[in-house]
């Protein structure tokens, strides 16, 4: 089922008072792919991301993930169905060390209700030990293994955006949005960012990102979704997008 | 003296209760918990009622009067949870306030001003235990049991989840918590323990009267646990301990009665002034050496 599509956006709209952040959006995300979101600052990218996770509840439009219907679902319940994120503005849990902080992307775990995190131990610990060897095997992939003991506000600006995707990758989550994964992170640490989110479509992932290094964009993704003024103006392939004269106007402008 | 010494180690072991569930609520879930003492009262009222009215056995009655308190906390909490945490915290101290007040004017169920008096003693399957040593030794034994389940839980995946909420909730909810839920089970759990306490203090004083649930208590147990440490259990032990035995020292100073009050209230606002200025922490979250090598760094740092 290698076309299957993950993600249908139909018509989403989204009003900030009189601002139109996202108006009419229609897009669908196909399975086992790496998609990227472009556009000026302000095109609606992040907003869009926001409504999809249920941060923001859309003016208008319908969200359906796998076929079903997720539009107006608080951000847990569509993080429970595998809709996993980062964040623009990296969030980790400074006062937990790193493998807590990957270890919490496990949801749900039964050590987490209070009876069985008091009165039946051996229950939840037994599934501690599988979740920390989930956690280790992630946080192996962005590299921050031999720091698992750290607490995380120990971590580095780039080892946290790692560490942010380590617990992402421990969710299980079909599909993993990504705003901005690269800000503030160059050379080597952006090269294996870009190791990790190529490799994820083996593993049976979709990734979609938010991104403004276009050289990353273009050697990454397989779909580009260029967005201006809350409008999605052009879709295709990287070397179709780079030659299309609507995303060259929003960028550069009219010529005169 | 001896009963004396036997006196203050009960009311220590009725404050640590008080301390460390109030620290679940605080330094592990992050939710500002400014009326602990409102649901120390409700279990203190719920087990006199009971006692007098009912006379059911001890452990049914203990079990009552703190499940009384928690359900109410959970509540409480399902409809203030909504609201952002400074609002919140306000809504607890607004809490406080009005349980005394209601203590204070229900005149048909809390004899308002009067009190309640002739609270028995507690009697567990035959063994009668009114005051003194036996009295201790069964504080001493819940407080234990107390303080080993608040460490199971938050050195559990539950306490964790609470960890991660305090430090950021909204990355919490993204990995699928549903953060609201969690913090009215924390906040049941925390204040079903000041339940408890407010039991054994009925028992133990075998009278009750509105004064010693005003807004003073939840204040000091707040200052037991942000001076002590929050976020850890050693903490509010300390805290607690601190607290209340240092002022009861003063009795021994042959101060009046009046003044020596007003030094407490003192001493309170300067260890907490002192406090945060020095370390925010609290006692138990001192690091001397780390932040000593933050504050001079090495020369090979610099270079």
């Amino acid at each position: 089922m290698k076309n299957q599509m993950i993600m249908k956006i139909e018509g989403i709209s989204k009003n900030f008072g009189g601002l139109k952040a996202l108006h009419d959006v229609s897009l669908e995300i196909e399975n086992n792919r790496v998609v990227s979101l472009i556009g000026p600052n302000g095109a609606g990218k992040s907003t869009l991301f926001n409504t999809l996770t249920g941060y923001i509840r859309a003016s208008a439009g319908r969200v359906f993930f796998k076929g079903e219907d997720i539009s107006g679902a608080p951000p847990n319940i569509i993080a429970a169905k595998g809709v996993a994120r980062s964040f623009q503005i990296t969030r980790v849990f400074p006062a937990l060390t790193v493998l807590e902080n990957a270890v919490l992307g496990c949801y749900p775990q039964a050590g987490e209700n209070p009876f069985v995190a008091t009165l039946l131990r051996k229950r939840w610990q037994k599934e501690e030990k599988e979740n920390s060897r989930k956690a280790m095997a992630n946080l192996e992939v962005v590299g921050l293994a031999q720091h698992r003991d750290q607490l995380a506000e120990s971590l580095g600006y780039a080892q946290r955006k790692l560490l942010e995707i380590a617990r992402v990758l421990t969710t299980d989550a079909d599909l993993i949005l990504l705003d901005e994964p690269f800000s503030g992170i160059f050379g080597d640490t952006a090269r294996q960012m870009m190791n990790v989110i190529t490799s994820l479509p083996a593993r049976g992932k979709t990734v979609c990102l938010i991104e403004h290094n276009m050289d990353i964009v273009m050697e990454i993704s397989e779909w580009i979704y260029v967005f201006n003024f809350g409008e999605l103006i052009a879709s295709g392939k990287p070397k179709d997008i780079r030659t299309n004269e609507r995303v060259i106007e929003a960028y550069l402008g009219k010529p005169a | 003296m001896y009963e004396f010494i036997l006196h203050l180690l009960i009311f220590t072991g009725i404050f640590i209760i008080l301390a460390a569930s109030c620290d679940l609520i605080l330094g592990y879930a992050g939710m500002y918990q400014m009326g602990h003492g409102a649901f120390y009262a409700i279990g203190a009222y719920s087990a006199a009622l009971i006692a007098l009215h009912w006379h059911w056995p001890f452990y049914l009655e203990f079990l009552a009067s703190g499940l009384f308190a928690g359900i109410v906390g959970a509540l409480f909490a399902a409809s203030m949870v909504r609201a952002n945490a400074d609002y919140f915290s306000l809504a607890t101290f607004g809490l406080a306030v009005v349980t005394f007040t209601v203590l204070m004017t229900w005149d048909s169920v809390t004899r308002g001003p009067l009190g309640i008096t002739g609270i028995p003693g507690i009697n567990i399957f035959g063994l009668s235990i009114v005051t003194g040593l036996k009295f201790l030794i069964l504080t001493a034994l819940i407080t234990a049991a107390t303080i080993y389940l608040l460490y199971l839980l938050v050195h559990s995946p539950f306490g964790r989840a609470l960890k991660a909420m305090r430090e950021d909730e909204i990355a919490t909810l993204a990995s699928g918590r549903n953060t609201p839920m969690m913090k009215v089970v924390a906040y049941g759990i925390g204040t079903m323990f000041a339940g408890f306490a407010g039991n054994l203090y009925a028992h133990y004083i075998s009278f009750i009267d509105p004064t010693t649930f005003s807004i003073n208590i939840s204040i000091l147990v707040l200052c037991m646990v942000v001076i002590g440490g929050m976020g850890t259990l050693k903490g509010p032990v300390i805290g607690a301990f601190l607290l209340f035995i240092i002022p009861e020292l003063l009795r021994f100073l042959g101060l009046p009665a009046t003044t020596g009050g007003l030094i407490r209230q003192l001493i309170y606002g300067v260890v907490l002034v002192v406090m945060q200025a020095w370390n925010p922490r609290g006692l138990m979250g001192i690091k001397l050496p780390l932040s000593f090598t933050k504050i001079r760094p090495g020369h090979k740092e610099i270079a």
